[in-house]
């Protein structure tokens, strides 16, 4: 399976991948998820 | 009769229409590079699959399954500092990519399984050795553990009435699926290391003051927790799976294999309620009837 046909390598796609994935993620997560992520009992 | 072979043979080959020279690509706009960056995102996390995959080859998934489930949290405990559950969650998010690239989706389940069983053994051995310590570094463990004593006891507890625990496991299940697709599962793992280890906690202590050890472990760590634990397993595999392919553009696996890890999966979720249901005041009584 060929990875770099959509342009993913390199450093800026190493970049995105970190924005999206990683600070994305962690905005979504303390802005919304801790709202919306019940700790059902048991 | 026309003999229509012969004619078509002695035709001229057509040429391909040639695009007018002066016709010129249209520059990408701002809005089209926007709209390639989930691509690129995705192609990379297809990459760090394929870098992971080759790590979880042979039998060495059930040695980095151990690895994950118990040396974050061991350095953690080491430090006395809290963390290791989302670290865990990146290193084992980052090795189901490579097993959901593969779609070794037996693979994949057995490494989620393991890592959780290995790093619930662990916690279960340093909550019952060092309590102090180890609340230190479980959030919110020790609260959470207040509650169950109240509710083994008491039998009293608001969120165990169906009206409660219904819409609270439907978000849970909503918001799960949603952050599963948005993070490769590693909000997921995270949250599932989080849950895990106040049930772990809360067992330790069980433990600690029951007469029989065997049935406070079988009793507390409750069936439905168990069949709810593994649903998730389950489902997140498959949304790990199904927003890889929709993030990269590529196939990574049947509908026919999804449709039956959907099924499986909800199945075990519904067997989670059902066995809550049908168990709950039957496991509380034994738990009280052990206590010491």
């Amino acid at each position: 399976m060929s990875d770099d046909d959509e342009g993913g390598s390199g450093l800026m796609g190493w970049v995105i991948f970190i924005l999206i994935f990683g600070v994305g993620n962690a905005i979504l997560y303390f802005t919304t998820g801790i709202f919306i992520i019940p700790i059902p009992r048991r | 009769m026309i003999d229509t072979d012969r004619c078509q043979a002695t035709l001229p080959a057509r040429e391909p229409i040639a695009a007018p020279r002066h016709a010129v690509k249209p520059a990408p706009t701002f809005l089209s590079k926007l709209m390639r960056l989930p691509r690129m995102a995705g192609s990379c996390a297809l990459r760090l699959g394929g870098i992971t995959a080759p790590l979880c080859r042979g039998g060495w998934w059930i040695a980095w399954a151990i690895a994950i489930g118990i040396l974050p949290v061991m350095i953690s405990f080491a430090f006395g500092i809290p963390g290791h559950q989302w670290f865990s969650a990146l290193l084992l998010a980052a090795l189901c990519l490579g097993l959901v690239r593969e779609d070794a989706w037996f693979r994949g389940m057995g490494l989620i399984g393991l890592t959780f069983a290995a790093h619930s053994v662990v916690v279960i051995a340093l909550s019952t050795a060092a309590p102090q310590r180890t609340s230190a570094i479980l959030p919110h463990a020790n609260a959470y553990w207040q509650k169950q004593q109240t509710w083994i006891k008491t039998g009293e507890d608001p969120e165990y009435r169906l009206e409660a625990w219904v819409p609270a496991h439907l978000q849970l299940l909503a918001a799960s699926s949603l952050f599963t697709f948005t993070s490769l599962g590693t909000v997921t793992f995270g949250q599932g290391f989080y849950e895990v280890d106040l049930m772990n906690f809360y067992n330790a202590q069980l433990l600690a003051r029951s007469q029989s050890l065997p049935l406070a472990l079988l009793l507390g760590w409750h069936v439905w927790s168990v069949l709810r634990g593994l649903g998730y397993l389950v489902l997140t595999f498959e949304i790990i799976s199904l927003s890889l392919a929709v993030w990269s553009g590529k196939r990574l696996s049947s509908w026919r294999t999804r449709a039956g890890r959907w099924g499986a999966g909800l199945g075990l979720l519904a067997a989670d309620g059902v066995a809550k249901f049908l168990l709950l005041d039957v496991v509380r009584q034994q738990l009280e009837i052990n206590l010491l």
